[in-house]
């Protein structure tokens, strides 16, 4: 019973995601309502605590996954380091509870594509894989941010994403 | 991206495949998005990058497996 649910969760995932392909590409809903899409880094979240569950016991599993959503949370909602947003309502805790999930994905992802590396190329693919896929979808987010305030001009995502990008390379050349 | 995917993932019960395409789910989210609004050589950059990342990944596991 347990395999299936854990079976019909990531069924669920798939689901979701091919929902929100169809919105974006569409154009299903209005670009105002295009932040459900984050719905599927949540669900996405999910499906890599069942895999920390699998990998290290429920007890272990659990409380890392606790440990990296807690940290990522606090961390962002306390010291406002996303400069995009302005207010303090329900949507941007949304968006820190977001990228908390996105740290749990990154997470569990860097551990299993790295499992069966030497441990110097391990540190050097997860520091990669965790620039990438933060400075892939941070920009997103700020998009959903200028969206909902009524900005429908695209220059913000040009912006975010070139000074990320040059963030990155920087921090890769050095 | 998605045949490639198919091509390189094998569909197992195993979670370590299944994170493969939670990857693949993660990085396809901005790929589309850069697509629509316009942005495409961002979209460009994340193709190019994420398929060499599952490129590596899959062909460290399949020489520790052949070994």
């Amino acid at each position: 019973m347990a395999k299936n649910a854990n079976r019909w969760l990531y069924i669920i995932l798939l689901v979701a995601v091919l929902s929100s392909f169809a919105v974006i590409i569409f154009d299903l809903a209005p670009k105002k309502y295009w932040w459900l899409v984050l719905v599927t880094i949540n669900l996405a979240a999910s499906v890599s605590t069942v895999y920390f569950v699998k990998s290290f016991g429920v007890k272990v599993g659990l409380s890392l996954t606790l440990i990296i959503a807690v940290l990522g949370y606090v961390f962002c909602s306390s010291a406002r380091l996303l400069p995009f947003v302005r207010e303090n309502d329900l949507f941007s805790h949304y968006y820190y509870f977001t990228i908390a999930c996105l740290w749990v994905v990154v997470m569990a992802l860097s551990k299993a594509l790295t499992q069966n590396m030497s441990i110097a190329f391990r540190t050097m693919f997860t520091f990669l894989m965790i620039l990438f896929i933060e400075y892939c979808m941070m920009p997103v987010m700020a998009l959903f941010e200028h969206y909902k305030r009524g900005h429908t001009e695209y220059l913000f995502y040009a912006i975010q994403l070139s000074g990320y990008l040059v963030i990155t390379g920087f921090t890769m050349i050095f | 991206m998605l045949f490639e995917t198919t091509k390189l993932t094998r569909i197992d019960s195993l979670w370590q495949g299944r994170m493969y395409s939670v990857f693949i789910i993660v990085v396809s989210l901005p790929i589309l998005i850069g697509i629509k609004v316009g942005h495409w050589p961002s979209s460009v950059l994340i193709i190019i990058v994420s398929s060499s990342i599952l490129v590596v990944a899959k062909s460290k596991e399949r020489r520790e497996n052949s070994q």
